[in-house]
C-alpha cells in the first residue's frame, strides 16, 4: 500500500533523526504515539504528499507520491486534520459531498450516486439530522464527526487520521474506532496519530513510537507497546494492570 | 442540491433587467415607460431616442459591468483570503490605482490617459503585493493579506499627500475620482466582454473554489492544485477590479456587501454565487448611480456614496433577518 525508503521529515533543529524504512500493508492499522511536538501530523502530512521531506521518498501502490496528480493522489489517500476551517457557512450535506471531489471532472456536478455516498457516510456518522445545519453551528465533536465523514465519503484506500477521536464523547471515541476498523478489515489501511494508548493497544495492529529527538521505532503492537519504552517516549512514569489478559497502562502520578 | 435555487436567480435576473429598464428611463429629465416601448417598436421621438441610446445606455451598461466586476473580484477574494471581510481592495489595487490617476490628474492630462494610468497603477500595485508576499518562496493568505494592508496603507498615505499639496480647482474631480464615479465612463464592450468571459471560465472552477474556502491543506487533500488555482483566483479577481477601477474610480461597498447578500439568499455554493453576485453587483450600482443623477439633478453625486448608503440598511436588515431565523 505505502513504502518509505529512509524518510526523514522535515522538522528543522534535528541532529540525528532516524529514517524510516516503514512498510505498510493493507489490512493494518498503524498508530503514531508520541509526545506533543514529536512529529506526528508533519509525518502524517508528508507521508499524504503535502510536504516535502527533508531527505528519502515515499511509494504509494509502488508509485513515488511526488509522480501522482493531486487528483489521482486524492483517490488512494484521505487525511483527516486535527482542525477544520469553517469561514465560510457550508451545509453538513454539502461538506461531505466534498470527498467526491476527487472523482469528478471539473464541468460535473455531484450526481445522485454522490450524495447518496455522502449520505450513507453522515448516516455511519450519526450526522443525518444535522444534514442541512450550517457547520459553522455545530459542536466540536459533531466536526470532527463530519471530517471523518467527509473521508468515508471520499472513500480512499490509505486513511491517515491526526487524532481522530480529538473532541469526541466515549460513545463516538469508540463508534469511530470500530469503522475505522471495519474500513481496514476490507482491505484498507490507516495510519492515525492517537494519544490513549489503551485505545491504540485494541484497535491498532502496528505502533510507530516517534521520539521527540527524531529517533523513531516500528512494529507489531505487542512488541511496541512495552512499558519501558512508553516511559522513554512520555518521559511518564506509566502504571499497568490486567484486565482480561490485556494490559492497561495508565499515568502514575503521586497525587490522589 | 442547486436546482432549488433556480427560481431564486431567475427572480435576481428579472430584477437587474427591471432596474437596468429604470435606469434607462429615469434622470434629470424622466421619461414614462411609454416612451421606451415606443423606441422598441421604432416609434420613439428623436430627442428621447438620443437621450435613451447615447446618453443613458452606455453609462447603464457601464454601471452593470462595474458593479458585476466589482462583486465578482469581492467574491474571489473572500475565497482566496479565506476570509469574509477582503473586498476587491484589500490587497491594496485600488491605492496603487488612486495614485495613478492622481498624478495623471495633476498633469493635466484627458479623461483617457486618467482611465490608463489607473488600469496601470491598479496592476502596479498588484504585482507589487504579490511579489512581496510570495517572493520569498512561501506564501500564506495571511502573509498576503498583511501585505495588501500595509501596501494599501502607504497609498492612503501618498493620496493624502497628493491632494494636500493640489491646487484648489483641482480638487473637485480629484475627489469625484476617489468616491467613485461614472459619468466619465468609456462606453466601451471590454467590460462586459470579461465579465461574461470571467462568468464562463468560473464555472468550471465553482467546485474547487468550494472545496478551496476549507483551507488549503484540506483543499489539497482532495486533489486540488491549490497554488496554480490562487494564482488564477488572484490574476482573475486583480483583472476584474483593474477594469472596474479604470471605468469608475474606487467605488467602495459593492465588493465586499453583494456576495455577503447573496450569501444569505443562496447560501455558500460559488457555482449559483458567483453569477448572482454578478447581477446583483450590477443592479446595485446602476440603481445606486440613477439615484445619484437624480437626487440634486441638474446636478450629479458621485456613486460612491449612493452605494454605501443603499448598501447599509439592506445589509443589515437582511443580517436581521437571517440571525432570527
Amino acid at each position: 500500500m505505502m513504502q518509505t525508503e529512509n524518510l526523514v521529515i522535515h522538522i528543522p533543529g534535528r541532529s540525528q533523526p532516524d529514517a524510516l524504512n516503514w512498510q505498510i500493508e493493507a489490512g493494518q492499522c498503524w498508530g503514531i504515539l508520541g509526545p506533543n511536538g514529536a512529529g506526528k501530523t508533519t509525518l502524517l502530512l508528508t507521508l499524504a504528499g503535502l510536504k516535502a521531506p527533508h531527505s528519502g521518498r515515499i511509494l504509494l501502490a509502488g508509485k513515488p507520491i511526488t509522480a501522482y496528480k493531486t487528483q489521482q493522489r486524492a483517490q488512494h489517500l484521505g487525511l483527516v486534520f486535527q482542525q477544520q476551517q469553517d469561514n465560510f457557512p457550508a451545509t453538513v450535506l454539502a461538506t461531505a459531498l466534498m470527498g467526491r471531489h476527487p472523482y469528478l471532472k471539473s464541468w460535473q456536478t455531484e450526481s445522485q450516486a454522490d450524495i447518496a455516498l455522502a449520505k450513507q457516510a453522515l448516516a455511519k456518522m450519526e450526522l443525518s439530522k444535522l444534514e442541512n445545519r450550517s457547520i459553522q453551528t455545530l459542536s466540536g465533536g459533531e466536526r470532527q464527526r463530519l471530517a471523518l465523514a467527509l473521508l468515508l465519503t471520499q472513500n480512499p484506500s490509505l486513511l491517515l487520521l491526526d487524532e481522530p477521536i480529538n473532541h469526541l464523547d466515549l460513545h463516538h471515541q469508540i463508534a469511530v474506532l470500530e469503522i475505522i476498523h471495519q474500513q481496514v478489515q476490507s482491505g484498507k489501511s490507516a495510519i492515525m496519530a492517537l494519544h490513549d494508548l489503551n485505545l491504540a493497544a485494541r484497535f491498532c495492529s502496528h505502533i510507530l513510537l516517534l521520539y521527540p529527538d527524531g529517533q523513531a521505532c516500528w512494529g507489531e503492537k505487542n512488541s511496541m507497546l512495552q512499558l519501558p519504552a512508553l516511559e522513554k517516549l512520555y518521559r511518564q512514569r506509566l502504571i499497568t494492570t490486567q484486565l482480561a489478559g490485556e494490559t492497561l497502562f495508565f499515568p502514575y502520578s503521586s497525587i490522589g | 442540491m442547486t436546482l432549488n435555487l433556480l427560481p431564486r436567480l431567475i427572480l435576481l435576473f428579472l430584477l437587474a433587467l427591471l432596474v437596468i429598464l429604470l435606469g434607462l428611463l429615469l434622470g434629470s429629465v424622466s421619461l414614462p415607460p411609454e416612451a421606451f416601448f415606443a423606441l422598441l417598436t421604432g416609434q420613439g421621438t428623436p430627442l428621447h431616442t438620443t437621450l435613451i441610446l447615447e446618453l443613458r445606455l452606455p453609462r447603464v451598461l457601464a454601471a452593470f459591468a462595474t458593479g458585476g466586476l466589482l462583486a465578482i473580484a469581492g467574491a474571489l477574494m473572500q475565497v482566496l483570503l479565506r476570509n469574509p471581510l477582503a473586498d476587491p481592495y484589500v490587497l491594496g489595487l485600488s491605492g496603487g490605482a488612486a495614485v495613478a490617476a492622481l498624478l495623471a490628474m495633476l498633469a493635466g492630462l484627458g479623461m483617457f490617459w486618467v482611465s490608463s494610468a489607473a488600469f496601470a497603477g491598479a496592476l502596479f500595485s498588484t504585482l507589487l503585493v504579490f511579489g512581496l508576499a510570495y517572493g520569498s518562496g512561501q506564501g500564506s493568505a495571511t502573509r498576503l493579506l498583511l501585505t495588501g494592508v500595509v501596501i494599501a496603507s502607504g497609498w492612503g498615505a501618498l493620496i493624502s499627500f497628493l491632494l494636500a499639496t493640489s491646487q484648489a480647482h483641482q480638487l473637485p474631480g480629484m475627489l469625484y475620482w476617489l468616491m467613485g464615479d461614472l459619468s466619465h465612463a468609456p462606453s466601451s464592450v471590454i467590460p462586459w466582454l470579461v465579465l461574461l468571459v470571467v462568468l464562463l471560465a468560473l464555472i468550471p472552477l465553482g467546485r474547487t473554489l468550494n472545496v478551496l474556502a476549507r483551507g488549503t491543506l484540506q483543499a489539497a487533500a482532495l486533489g486540488v492544485a491549490v497554488q496554480q488555482v490562487e494564482l488564477i483566483i488572484f490574476g482573475l479577481a486583480a483583472l476584474l477590479t483593474a477594469i472596474a477601477v479604470t471605468l469608475a474610480g474606487s467605488i467602495g461597498f459593492v465588493g465586499l456587501i453583494v456576495p455577503h447578500l447573496m450569501r444569505m439568499v443562496f447560501g455558500y455554493d460559488q457555482r449559483i454565487l458567483l453569477p448572482a453576485s454578478a447581477l446583483a453587483g450590477g443592479s446595485l450600482l446602476v440603481l445606486a448611480d440613477t439615484l445619484a443623477r437624480i437626487v440634486i439633478a441638474p446636478q450629479q453625486l458621485p456613486v460612491g456614496v449612493i452605494t454605501a448608503l443603499l448598501g447599509v440598511p439592506v445589509f443589515l436588515l437582511l443580517l436581521y433577518r437571517s440571525n432570527r431565523q
